[in-house]
């Protein structure tokens, strides 16, 4: 009997040690200094950070980098940091690991944020725009102005495209840096549109009349197909006016806090729902989304509204069956700025308390805004180079000599404004929900123009009220 | 007896329909995995594959460490099944042969775990792990699933089956609980053992949430985090994400091929209480 239980214990405790054993090799460990202590850190000024990053034994600076890319976008991202790790990184003794997170990329962040475990936060994130409200006031946010004013820095804002670097500001200060960049693009069969004699589209007045004539003279069964969500109403208000129009009050959330909208008083969303309303009246426009890359591949729509980066995607579906291009979308009114907005994502830095951690990670996110990374989004993702200097190498002259449809979102950017910029909107994901459903009801006819107004303002104006009454302003 | 036989041949007609309405989802999976993008989403559509690839097993290889995902989700989910398993026969034991203060009560609060939904528990259940040490541990992962109210409640109403005097017969003949339970009541109990341990098994294995919270390294994820690695935010990219699905069916398949009697000898005990 006691032999019996001993074996029990025993049997007990081995699952047990097994169990807290495998975990790799420190549990909470997810990217550290192999030593603080002896490191040649020096700051060259009060105000400017330190930019040496190994420390005096010369040993590794280990970084942890979190991205939600998936799919051939994973595929470069992987690409970009092994490039870092074998030039940059290997030079400056760092070394930066890449871990996937799930879409937006910041339940595993606010989980740690929530009990302040440094131990298993990144040093580097990437963020898309929805999700800067949760790091912006983040005492552990370093923001990037902090290093790119800096003399040392080899990044400069005049490097990157300029509604990037506005885009990525709050009150003129680079909070984050700008990375995996896409735009908003018309993609238009051009079979389609020379059947019927037309150019492609530069308003929507222009896009609303030919619609009816693509769908009864070529085999498009719509004439446009796009689900209008609240990306892409802030890139139709944004691209209003001559120099841009915002979105929300106080520029949208890059001076101050988005508390309220601000389209729904500058008349930008009346103007845009004038004319939307000929859209929708042509009755050929579909306004919902079920596999809008395969649909208009497959010649089913004349015109489709999405982002640059599907480019690689489309080209692959159509695969030559057709001729195909992208331009900017359809303005409001022809002395509109138009343009697009920098849409996507950019690299966020933490603070672990750190310093040799905060100074190699500020190098990683330098390389990744480099030319040598970003030209690499080229090569199947269709994001569009944020660095001015991209332009000059020889591989991304070689991938628009491939596929010159990918110069197009650069240069539609590049038209934009410092004002066109998404906006920082609180509780984003209910405003999403609120424009597509007034946006799909007013598509759909079930709604009018005036309902869809008072749908999307008053929609917008509870997601906030609930908002800020969790999360006050101090 | 020709009306007999007639209503045989329906009914094995009707089934056969049944099981490939249900078996359909997974046939579909099978046959898109095997499909180029193209053909997924043809008009009309393609049932079978036009042209068959192994393309997308090939990506779904090489874009994942899909390997590693496997053993992980397999090491998670068996540690937390034997531990459900051990806990849930333990538990039950106690609850349908024992009398004793508070029993009542602690079952009732047994099952009341039941109601509370999981997901309303994750932030505090990570605050605990981290503080713990557990992130990027197979304990951290495997933590929240150790134990099961569902699997106490079907054991327990298994063991009530069994009249009280079978072990009170064995109390005279000398055999302790520990015998008794070990001896006689888990071998005869192997059927709904078996059905815990594979319903066990398969919801482990299919947890997502919590095993990608916990982990922040890659070589710790499971299966299911793997497969989301593997679709295109941009695009409908099914033909690798299926390929991943049908990847990360086949151990939970092969089980149930392995213990489908005795899954279906467990559903029916219990059933009726003497």
């Amino acid at each position: 009997m006691n032999m019996k239980k001993m074996a029990g214990l025993l049997l007990a405790a081995s699952i047990a040690a097994g169990l807290s054993a495998c975990g790799g090799q420190d549990g909470n460990d997810t990217g550290s200094t192999t030593a603080d202590a002896g490191q040649t850190t020096v700051a060259r000024s009060g105000t400017e950070p330190a930019m040496e990053t190994t420390s005096g034994r010369g040993e590794t600076v280990e970084l942890t980098f979190w991205h939600s890319m998936d799919s051939v976008f994973a595929e470069i991202t992987e690409k970009q940091i092994r490039l870092f790790n074998e030039t940059v990184g290997k030079e400056k003794g760092i070394r930066v690991t890449g871990v996937f997170q799930n879409w937006p990329g910041t339940d595993a962040l606010t989980a740690a944020m929530s009990t302040d475990d440094i131990a298993n936060m990144p040093d580097v994130i990437q963020l898309y725009g929805e999700s800067v409200s949760i790091v912006r006031d983040y005492d552990r946010t370093v923001w990037a102005e902090d290093y790119i004013s800096g003399a040392d820095a080899t990044l400069k804002k005049e490097d990157l495209i300029p509604n990037t670097v506005a885009s990525h500001s709050i009150d003129g200060k680079m909070v984050g840096v700008p990375w995996g960049i896409s735009a908003l693009m018309l993609y238009y069969n051009q079979d389609y549109l020379e059947q019927i004699g037309s150019e492609v589209p530069r308003t929507i007045d222009e896009m609303a009349k030919i619609l009816p004539e693509l769908v009864a003279t070529t085999d498009a069964e719509y004439g446009l197909n796009v689900r209008i969500n609240e990306f892409e109403l802030e890139n139709w208000i944004a691209t209003q006016g001559t120099d841009g129009t915002y979105f929300g009050n106080n520029e949208s959330g890059h001076a101050g806090y988005m508390t309220e909208l601000a389209c729904d008083k500058n008349d930008s969303l009346k103007k845009f729902l004038d004319e939307w309303e000929k859209v929708v009246k042509s009755g050929a426009y579909k306004p919902i989304r079920d596999s809008i890359n395969e649909e208009f591949a497959q010649g089913m729509h004349g015109m489709v509204i999405m982002t640059s980066s599907r480019i690689p995607t489309i080209a692959g579906l159509v695969d030559g069956s057709f001729e195909w291009g992208v331009a900017p979308i359809p303005v409001v009114d022809a002395a509109d700025v138009g343009g697009a907005y920098p849409s996507g994502s950019g690299l966020f830095m933490l603070d672990r308390d750190n310093e040799a951690s905060k100074a190699a990670a500020w190098e990683f996110v330098q390389f990744m805004a480099s030319p040598e990374a970003q030209v690499m989004w080229l090569e199947g993702a269709g994001y569009i180079p944020v660095n001015l200097r991209t332009a000059e190498l020889d591989e991304y002259k070689a991938a628009i000599a491939a596929e010159s449809r990918l110069q197009v979102p650069y240069d539609t950017l590049m038209m934009a404004t410092e004002k066109v910029v998404p906006a920082y909107v609180p509780n984003s994901s209910t405003t999403d929900s609120v424009i597509k459903d007034a946006m799909i009801a007013f598509g759909e006819g079930s709604a009018t123009k005036d309902e869809t107004f008072q749908a999307i303002v008053e929609g917008c104006e509870r997601a906030f009220a609930d908002y800020y009454r969790a999360n006050p302003i101090n | 007896m020709k009306t007999k036989k007639l209503w045989d041949v329906f009914v094995q007609l009707f089934s056969t329909l049944l099981a490939l309405v249900i078996l359909f989802p997974i046939l579909y999976a099978f046959s898109v995995s095997l499909m180029e993008q193209k053909a997924v989403l043809a008009k009309p559509p393609n049932l079978l594959p036009p042209k068959v690839t192994f393309e997308n097993y090939v990506i779904a290889f090489t874009r994942t460490t899909l390997w590693r995902y496997m053993l992980n989700s397999f090491i998670v989910a068996l540690i937390c099944s034997i531990s459900r398993m051990v806990i849930a026969t333990m538990a039950a034991f106690a609850f349908s042969f024992f009398e004793f203060r508070g029993k009542w009560f602690l079952f009732a609060l047994t099952l009341s775990t039941i109601m509370i939904p999981p997901d309303v528990l994750i932030v505090s259940n990570f605050t605990t792990i981290s503080r713990a040490g557990l992130i990027n541990t197979y304990l951290g992962v495997c933590s929240i699933f150790l134990v099961s109210a569902t699997n106490i409640f079907l054991l327990r109403q298994h063991f009530l089956t069994f009249a009280k005097s079978l072990k009170e017969a064995a109390y005279v003949d000398g055999c302790e609980n520990i015998r008794f339970f070990t001896r006689i009541l888990l071998p005869v109990s192997k059927p709904i053992l078996t059905t815990v341990f594979l319903s066990s098994f398969v919801s482990v294995w299919n947890q997502y949430v919590w095993p990608m919270l916990v982990t922040n390294k890659n070589e710790l994820r499971t299966i299911q985090v793997g497969i989301t690695m593997l679709k295109d935010r941009d695009s409908s990219i099914f033909g690798p994400v299926m390929a991943g699905v049908i990847v990360a069916l086949i151990p939970t398949v092969l089980l149930f091929l392995m213990f489908q009697r005795r899954i279906v000898a467990g559903m029916m005990t219990g059933a009726v209480k003497e």
